[in-house]
C-alpha cells in the first residue's frame, strides 16, 4: 500500500515538474527528469507471476557507458513522464549490421521464435552500462567474454533444455592453453569464445555457415596461427581437407577443442605420450587404411618397437609419430619432400641418432613380422617359439617326472606301502 | 727383520718375553760370563719367536678356524660327515656377479617385452622411470660382459677352471644318465644314476648360460650401439638382433625360473635353497647322494697320496 502511494506521489511529482518546466521539455524528457523516478533504488514493478523487477537505473554507470552522452529517449523513444510499459528497445535502429547477423545466429533464431531465455543484445552487452569492447570494464572485453558466455553455458538446466554440449566441455576451456593464457596470464591475444565461434552470428558447428564448421576450422585457427596454417595446407591432411574429404583431420581432430593444451603438457592429446593414441584414432582404423590405400598395422608395429614402448613408459625423448612424420607438414612417404621418404630417412633418424647413415633406410621402420615383410625377424621368432616351447615342455616333463618318482617312493616307504609290508 | 709379520703384535710384550727368556738362561752364570752371553742368547730367542710368527700365515689361520668349525659341526650331526669344497672362491664370485646382473637385466628388460603387464609399470617406476631403468639395464649388461670375460680367463688360466670345463663337456654317458634317471623316476630302477662332479642337469645349466650369454651380449651390443652397428649393417639386421634379444631373454628367464630354480630351490631336498653359492661347501652326505663318482675319485686320490707319503 505504502509503495503504491509512493509511486502515485512520484507520478504526481513528475507531472508537476513537467507542467512547470513547460511544453519544450514535456515532449522528450531529459536524463535528469527520468532519474527523478528511476534514480530511486526502491522503484520496482510487480510481474504477474509475483516477482518484482527493479526499475532503478544507476546514473553513474550510465554516464560512463558508451551511450552516456545520449539521452534516455534515444533508445526509449516512446518515453514520457509518467509512462506505462515502454516498447522494446531496438538496438538495430543504430546497429543494423549487428542485429542482422544476430538474427542469423542460433540465439537470434530462437528469440525470433519467442523463446525468451536465449540471450538478446543486453544479455551480453548489458543495458544502461554498455561499454565498448575495448574497455576493460566491459562485459564484452576480451578477458571478460568467457565469464559472460559461461553465465549461461555453465548452467546445467539450460544445457539440458537446449541439448547443448556437456558443461564440462565448456569449462575445460578454462584449463586449456588459451584459457590459461587469457585468465591466468591476462593476455588479450589469446583466443576466447568469440574468436572461434563468432560473436553475433554464432551457430553450432554442424551448420555449414558456422565459424566452427569442420571445413572452416583450419582457416579459423589460421587467423592467429598463420604460419601453421601455411604448413598444414601443404600437408596430406590439409590437401585432403581442401579437397572436401571430411575424414581428413583438421586442427581440432588432433589438438582438441576446448581442451587444447601445450605439447609439453602430459594431458595434451598431442603430448609425446598421447600422440600415438591420437594418430591411431584414425590410422588404426581398417576403413581409413583401406579407403586411402594406407599401409596397415602402423600403430601395433610402432607400439611393439622400442620407441613405442619407451614413449608408453613416459620417455619423452623417444620417437613418437610426429618425431619422424612431422607435425603439421605430414606428407606420404612416397612424396620426395616427406621426412619419411626413404631418401630422407637418414636425415630424419639422424635427429636423434647422430651420424645415421644410409643403412637406416634399409628395412622397415614399422616392422611387420611376416615372411613377406621381415623374413629374418619372422624366422627368428618361429625358431624361438618352437625352441622355447620344446624346452619348456621338456623342463616341465623332467620336473614332473621327478616329483612323481618322489611321491611314489614316499608312498612305498610309508607304513602300509610295499616296503613297509615286506 | 720383517716388520710385516709383527704388525699385529704388541712390541713391548715381545721384548719382555725375550728379556725374560734371556734372564732365565743367564741366571746361574757368574756376572762376567753372563754379560758376554746375554747378547748371543737374546738374538737366538728373537729368531725363534719370529719363525713361529711367520709360520702362522693368514691362510693357515683361516684353515684352523674352518677345521674348528667343521669339528663342531661334525659333533652336532655326525652322519653329514666331512665337508668338501665344491666351488672355489673365484667360481662363487663369478656366480654372484652373474646372478646379480641377470636379475637386474630381467627386471629391467621384461617390462619392455610385456608393457601391458600390471607389474611392468611398477617395476619401471621403481627405478624412477624408463630413463633410469635403461641405465640399470646397461649396468647389468656391463656386469654380465665382465662375468663372461672373467670366466673365459678363469677357464684358460686356472687349473680348477680347465678341469671343470673338461668335466662339463657333454658325453655319451649323460644320455645314459638321462635314460636311467627317467626309469628311476618311473620306478623301474631303484637306484639313482651315479653322477660325477657334474650331472647332466648341471651341464645343461652351464651350457644354457654359455649359449644365452653369447646371444644376449651379441644382440644386446647391437642394440646398445645401434648407430655404429648400422654403419656396417642394414636396419633389418638390427631388427633380427632385436627379435633375438627379446626371444632369448624369454628363453633364459624360463630356463632359470623352471629348470635352475627347481633344481636348486624348489627341489624338495633343497627347498628353499642351500648356501652352497655362498660358502661353496658340500657335505660328505650330499656328495654321496649327488656326486658319488666324484667322491670315489677323491677318496681314491687321497689313498694314493697317503700311500706315497708312507712309502717315502
Amino acid at each position: 500500500m505504502k509503495r503504491m502511494i509512493r509511486h502515485y506521489l512520484a507520478a504526481v511529482l513528475a507531472a508537476a515538474v513537467l507542467s512547470s518546466a513547460g511544453l519544450a521539455a514535456g515532449a522528450a524528457p531529459g536524463v535528469s527528469e527520468c532519474m527523478d523516478c528511476h534514480g530511486d533504488k526502491t522503484i520496482e514493478k510487480s510481474l504477474p507471476n509475483g516477482k518484482t523487477v527493479s526499475l532503478y537505473v544507476d546514473l553513474q554507470a550510465y554516464n560512463s557507458s558508451v551511450h552516456g552522452k545520449d539521452s534516455c529517449v534515444t533508445c526509449h523513444a516512446d518515453a514520457k513522464a509518467p509512462h506505462e510499459k515502454l516498447k522494446k528497445v531496438s538496438c538495430g535502429k543504430c546497429h543494423g549490421d549487428a542485429e542482422k547477423s544476430y538474427s542469423t545466429s542460433s540465439h537470434g533464431i530462437m528469440r525470433a521464435k519467442g523463446v525468451t531465455d536465449v540471450p538478446a543484445c543486453y544479455d551480453c552487452h548489458g543495458m544502461h552500462d554498455i561499454r565498448k569492447a575495448k574497455d576493460p570494464a566491459a562485459r564484452t572485453f576480451r578477458l571478460n567474454i568467457v565469464e559472460t558466455c559461461l553465465r549461461c553455458h555453465k548452467d546445467q538446466a539450460i544445457e539440458q533444455k537446449y541439448n547443448l554440449p556437456d558443461q564440462k566441455a565448456m569449462v575445460a576451456y578454462e584449463q586449456s592453453v588459451h584459457g590459461m593464457a587469457s585468465k591466468k596470464s591476462g593476455l588479450t591475444g589469446s583466443a576466447v569464445c568469440i574468436d572461434c565461434h563468432g560473436n553475433h552470428a554464432i551457430l553450432p558447428g554442424d551448420q555449414p555457415r558456422s565459424a566452427t564448421h569442420r571445413q572452416a576450422i583450419p582457416t579459423m585457427c589460421g587467423k592467429c596461427h598463420p604460419g601453421i596454417l601455411e604448413k598444414y595446407e601443404k600437408s596430406v591432411h590439409g590437401k585432403g581437407m581442401r579437397a572436401g574429404i571430411a575424414e581428413s583431420p583438421v586442427c581440432t581432430d588432433c589438438h582438441g577443442e576446448h581442451t587444447i593444451a601445450r605439447v609439453s603438457d602430459p594431458s595434451s592429446s598431442v603430448s609425446s605420450r598421447n600422440i600415438p593414441k591420437t594418430c591411431s584414432g584414425c590410422h588404426d582404423k581398417e576403413g581409413i587404411s583401406t579407403r586411402y590405400a594406407l599401409p596397415k598395422k602402423r600403430f601395433s608395429s610402432y607400439m611393439d618397437s622400442f620407441h613405442g614402448i619407451a614413449v608408453e613408459y613416459g620417455m619423452t625423448k623417444a620417437a613418437n609419430c610426429s618425431s619422424c612424420h612431422g607435425v603439421h607438414e605430414i606428407l606420404p612417404a612416397s612424396d620426395p619432400a616427406s621426412s619419411v621418404n626413404k631418401a630422407n630417412l637418414p636425415k630424419t633418424c639422424g635427429k636423434c641418432h647422430p651420424n645415421a647413415g644410409p643403412n637406416f633406410a634399409k628395412g622397415d621402420v614399422h616392422v611387420e613380422i611376416s615372411p613377406k615383410k621381415a623374413m629374418g625377424v619372422f624366422a627368428v621368432r618361429v625358431f624361438y617359439t618352437l625352441f622355447i616351447g620344446t624346452l619348456v615342455f621338456l623342463f616341465v616333463l623332467h620336473v614332473g617326472l621327478e616329483l612323481y618318482g618322489r611321491w611314489n617312493r614316499r608312498k612305498e616307504k610309508a607304513p602300509g606301502g610295499k616296503e613297509g609290508r615286506s | 727383520m720383517p716388520e710385516d709379520d709383527r704388525k699385529d703384535i704388541n712390541r713391548d710384550a715381545v721384548a719382555r718375553e725375550i728379556e725374560a727368556a734371556v734372564n732365565e738362561q743367564v741366571s746361574g752364570l757368574p756376572p762376567e760370563q753372563a754379560d758376554a752371553l746375554r747378547e748371543k742368547i737374546r738374538l737366538r730367542v728373537r729368531e725363534e719367536i719370529e719363525r713361529d710368527l711367520r709360520a702362522r700365515t693368514v691362510s693357515e689361520r683361516r684353515e684352523a678356524v674352518r677345521l674348528a668349525r667343521e669339528a663342531r659341526k661334525k659333533e652336532k650331526d655326525a652322519e653329514e660327515g666331512e665337508t668338501f669344497l665344491r666351488f672355489n672362491r673365484n667360481f662363487r664370485f663369478q656366480h654372484m656377479v652373474m646372478f646379480s646382473s641377470v636379475i637386474l637385466l630381467i627386471i629391467t628388460g621384461m617390462p619392455l617385452k610385456f608393457p601391458g603387464f600390471i607389474l611392468s609399470r611398477f617395476v619401471i617406476n621403481f627405478w624412477g622411470g624408463i630413463q633410469n631403468s635403461t641405465i640399470v639395464h646397461r649396468v647389468g649388461a656391463g656386469m654380465l660382459i665382465y662375468f663372461m670375460v672373467h670366466h673365459f680367463f678363469y677357464t684358460i688360466l686356472t687349473r680348477d677352471g680347465r678341469r671343470d670345463f673338461v668335466l662339463l663337456l657333454p658325453k655319451f654317458g649323460d644320455a645314459k644318465d638321462i635314460a636311467h634317471n627317467i626309469r628311476h623316476f618311473l620306478g623301474k630302477v631303484a637306484d639313482k644314476p651315479r653322477f660325477g662332479r657334474f650331472s647332466y642337469i648341471e651341464k645343461f645349466d652351464y651350457w644354457a648360460v654359455y649359449w644365452g650369454c653369447i646371444i644376449m651380449i651379441g644382440s644386446g651390443l647391437f642394440l646398445w650401439f645401434e648407430t655404429d652397428v648400422l654403419r656396417f649393417l642394414p636396419k633389418y639386421a638390427l631388427d633380427v638382433a632385436h627379435e633375438m634379444h627379446s626371444d632369448e631373454a624369454m628363453l633364459a628367464t624360463l630356463a632359470i625360473v623352471i629348470w635352475h630354480f627347481y633344481n636348486v630351490h624348489f627341489n624338495p631336498d633343497r627347498f628353499p635353497g642351500t648356501l652352497l653359492w655362498w660358502h661353496g661347501r658340500i657335505t660328505e652326505h650330499e656328495m654321496k647322494e649327488e656326486h658319488p663318482l666324484e667322491l670315489e675319485e677323491i677318496v681314491a686320490r687321497r689313498a694314493k697320496e697317503s700311500a706315497e707319503v708312507t712309502n717315502r
